[in-house]
């Protein structure tokens, strides 16, 4: 009984307290610069206009991908490098290299092999992206995590979600 | 109900800790259920017999590695935990029993010490022997009075909390065992390495340290005078959580693997969302929680905000373009902010440092990761802006102040390294510092805020870097002197309206942004558009060049009832054939851009916004030597306008340099506009 009571009570306060903390969040005329301060990297400053999307396959040999996509053309080299963190270990695939340029709408990916990722604690993967044209850098990284389920991103996903749906 | 059920069990997740990964999971029955923040222990209890508790609360945090040669730093980044820790100051205190009733509140004091509520007395709980908890919470309310200031008492108040859902604080926490006439003493310390605390009280509790620095030493009448400080007494929230991404409140359908990382302040709530990582990971992550310079940048914006007024409308800023000077003048100051209190606070902040040339602190820097023994190449030196460097040679927004004069205020890294250079002294070369030389942070106090001295007043909109330099001069009562002078025109390119550089064949090329226009005055005006090239990552209209601003108030334009502008198309406008047009825009404007970009160029529009109370973007009407526009004023009331010239091109990015407009404004019965000499 107390823990359907809980489940009643739940709704209503993430609908009361959810209203009230959101509804900021999405407007950016509160301080908030849309475009992240990380916009500045250790490879001097850049434009995230990249965009990353990971797929991963797992088993005992894991297949990480990053496929990377531009709204634009980008006609000049990019440097990628994956960083693989403790308890994996690559089967297969280069950690790190070059491309010759990136077109619009013409997604590049890259993909690693490895052992490890399906492992009951979280293991993580960085990969990133970077374009060496001097005058115009464009940028993008990410983290992989192979227990992704249990973060606290999923968790804020869901509840935005079930906000959403209650609401309509 | 099957599907709300099956939802809040995938809350209830369990707790796993990598001893290899510092992986940083939700723990089993923390749900986010949403609930307020708990009620502040706030009752002394008084007991006929009892016994004194004694102890401290301290934090520990990770060291930086600093790479020097000479007196420059190439790189800072987070290392391993320090041994040297730093008292929580402030805290809330709360004891309870075995049975959780709460038996006792107290305070920690100045020094971490655990004391009774005032502060001062002994803390002290029942002579009943049991086991007792002591949390100590990363939470304050505590008011502190100055008699000599207008409003005597300021408050500090600030919650560092893990989420928006549960607000639940940090609370550091020990056990007392009590045999009826003896106690132990306690030694609470905040860990700092998540292989032992998953939560990084550690961080938490660094966070709060910031805010309580920053908090002591704009109390200090020694840097804020005798001056109103009770902006200081709103409550802040802070939000944090190891390994998590704040971002991800903002844009919850995005996915965290590739969500860009940020650390932010949202103005309306008072509420600041500081970076802890992504998805789990604080090993190699970009993370915020020991970045002092990035948590005071945010506190910068929270001070700007409360204290005085913040206008910026955000945007995209890399430290490498002119842009919008009200977002330039934000940023620099929160970037100005971040490097001046740990300079000037460094042992409070920075307690093992080493490697500093001089031992003195003057960046604005940013790292991810960490390195240490067991975390052998996690820790990465992301960002470093020298707040001492000469804006000619600086890494971030270089500056040519004799080519570009003004350029500086749509600069936020070179409005940084000027606010800083002005009021601190640096022994570290290149000595570009021109701190004691008149001017003291208690002027920038002053220039800040809402008063009719400050850039923070509601007479005052459309703030700029410009205007508060010429607030700081007024505040000092004198002109600046010839060390504070270099700074602005020949460090950086900070020149003030009215500086002759601005001065071009006799006409003047920058007024200032947002200058007022008014009324019997003569001028002579010039735009120098210049070019707009995707291909350099310039797409952007230049606000210092292709653009002028102008205050629009009805003070200062008595019976104007339109303003036509008249564009010299004789050969003293070299080159100027495309179009000047007019926009009125309302305060809190976001700039429309006419240029988007489409494959490898640029394609124009005359874009128009709902934050435009009219404009005239159609044909010039030619009248003789000039060509014409007219814009309206009807409806301005006695709001604040912003009158924006603007070039516009059907090719910005083939725009001449050597390109002049001459204008000037007129009203409608042809008496000349001009803009003020001053703001």
């Amino acid at each position: 009984m107390s823990s359907i009571k809980l489940i009643y009570l739940v709704p209503f306060f993430i609908w009361g307290c959810l209203e009230n903390s959101s509804k900021e969040l999405h407007s950016f005329n509160h301080g908030l610069s849309p475009f992240p301060k990380s916009q500045l990297t250790y490879t001097g400053p850049v434009e995230r206009v990249l965009k990353i999307q990971f797929k991963v396959f797992k088993n005992e040999s894991s297949t990480l991908i990053a496929e990377v996509s531009s709204e634009t053309d980008y006609l000049a080299p990019l440097q990628f490098s994956w960083k693989l963190g403790e308890g994996l270990e690559l089967i297969s695939g280069e950690t790190s290299g070059q491309i010759s340029q990136i077109k619009k709408n013409n997604p590049v990916q890259f993909r690693l092999k490895v052992k490890g990722f399906n492992s009951s604690q979280a293991r993580f993967a960085r990969f990133e992206i970077v374009g060496l044209l001097t005058e115009r850098r464009v940028f993008a990284d990410g983290v992989l995590n192979s227990n992704s389920e249990n973060t606290f991103e999923k968790l804020v996903q869901e509840i935005e979600l079930y906000k959403k749906e209650t609401a309509d | 109900m099957k599907t709300m059920m099956s939802y809040f069990y995938l809350f209830i997740v369990l707790t796993t800790y990598s001893s290899c990964q510092g992986v940083v999971v939700p723990e089993a029955n923390i749900v986010p259920s949403t609930s307020p923040e708990t009620s502040l222990c706030s009752t002394n209890y008084s007991y006929t017999s009892s016994l004194a508790v004694s102890g401290t609360a301290s934090f520990k945090k990770r060291n930086l590695n600093i790479v020097s040669g000479g007196s420059n730093v190439s790189q800072i980044t987070l290392g391993i935990v320090g041994s040297q820790t730093l008292p929580i100051k402030y805290a809330e205190i709360k004891i309870t029993d075995s049975q959780n009733n709460v038996v006792q509140c107290g305070t920690t004091d100045s020094t971490g010490v655990l004391k009774a509520l005032d502060g001062v007395s002994t803390l002290r709980i029942p002579s009943t022997s049991g086991t007792y908890t002591v949390s100590v919470n990363s939470r304050s309310v505590k008011s502190f009075s100055t008699p000599s200031r207008p409003v005597s008492t300021t408050s500090l108040n600030v919650s560092i909390k893990e989420d928006i859902y549960s607000n639940t604080l940090y609370a550091l926490t020990g056990s007392l065992s009590s045999n009826g006439s003896t106690v132990n003493s306690l030694t609470l310390v905040a860990d700092a390495d998540e292989r032992t605390d998953h939560k990084i009280k550690g961080a938490a509790f660094n966070i709060y340290n910031n805010w309580i620095t920053t908090f002591e030493y704009l109390s200090n009448t020694s840097v804020t005078g005798s001056s109103d400080i009770s902006c200081l007494s709103s409550k802040l929230d802070v939000f944090w959580k190891a390994g998590f991404n704040p971002y991800q409140y903002v844009y919850p359908d995005s996915n965290p693997t590739s969500l860009p990382q940020v650390s932010f302040y949202l103005r309306g709530d008072n509420e600041l969302y500081i970076n802890g990582g992504k998805v789990g990971n604080v090993t190699t992550a970009d993370t915020d929680h020991f970045d002092d310079s990035v948590i005071l940048h945010e506190i910068g914006h929270h001070i700007e905000a409360s204290c005085g007024t913040m206008d910026s409308p955000g945007g995209t800023h890399f430290a490498m373009y002119r842009i919008d000077p009200r977002l330039a003048f934000s940023e620099g100051w929160g970037n100005f902010f971040g490097a001046h209190i740990i300079r000037n606070n460094l042992t409070k902040i920075l307690p093992n440092v080493t490697g500093l040339p001089n031992n003195e602190w003057y960046f604005y820097n940013d790292t991810a990761g960490f390195t240490d023994t067991y975390n052998t190449s996690g820790g990465s030196s992301l960002i470093i802006i020298p707040m001492n460097a000469s804006g000619i040679s600086a890494d971030f927004d270089t500056v040519v102040p004799s080519s570009y004069p003004g350029e500086s205020h749509f600069r936020e890294a070179s409005i940084s390294r000027g606010l800083f250079k002005v009021i601190n002294t640096c022994a570290s070369s290149p000595s570009n510092c021109a701190g004691g030389n008149g001017v003291t942070f208690s002027n920038y106090w002053t220039a800040l805020g809402k008063t009719s001295n400050g850039l923070g007043g509601t007479s005052s909109p459309f703030r700029n870097s410009a205007k508060f330099f010429q607030k700081v001069q007024q505040s000092t009562g004198t002109t600046f002197n010839t060390n504070i002078t270099n700074i602005l025109n020949g460090n950086e390119a900070l020149q003030l309206v009215g500086n002759s550089q601005f001065t071009v064949a006799g006409r003047n090329s920058w007024p200032g942004y947002a200058i007022p226009l008014v009324q019997n005055q003569t001028c002579s005006l010039v735009l120098t558009p210049r070019n707009q090239d995707f291909t350099t990552g310039k797409i952007d209209s230049d606000q210092r060049y292709t653009n002028h601003f102008y205050l629009i108030h009805n003070s200062n334009l008595a019976g104007v009832n339109s303003i036509k502008l008249k564009k010299n198309n004789t050969a003293s406008s070299a080159n100027c054939n495309q179009s000047l047009d007019l926009l009125l825009f309302k305060e809190g404007y976001s700039y429309n851009e006419d240029c988007t970009y489409s494959g490898s160029s640029c394609i124009t529009t005359r874009t128009i916004s709902n934050d435009l109370l009219s404009y005239n973007r159609s044909s010039f009407i030619n009248e003789g030597s000039y060509d014409t526009k007219t814009i309206s004023l009807a409806g301005i009331n006695s709001n604040y306008f912003l009158l924006n010239v603007r070039y516009f091109s059907t090719s910005p990015s083939t725009t001449a340099n050597t390109t002049s407009c001459v204008y000037e404004l007129v009203d409608q019965n042809g008496a000349q506009l001009c803009p003020s000499t001053s703001y």
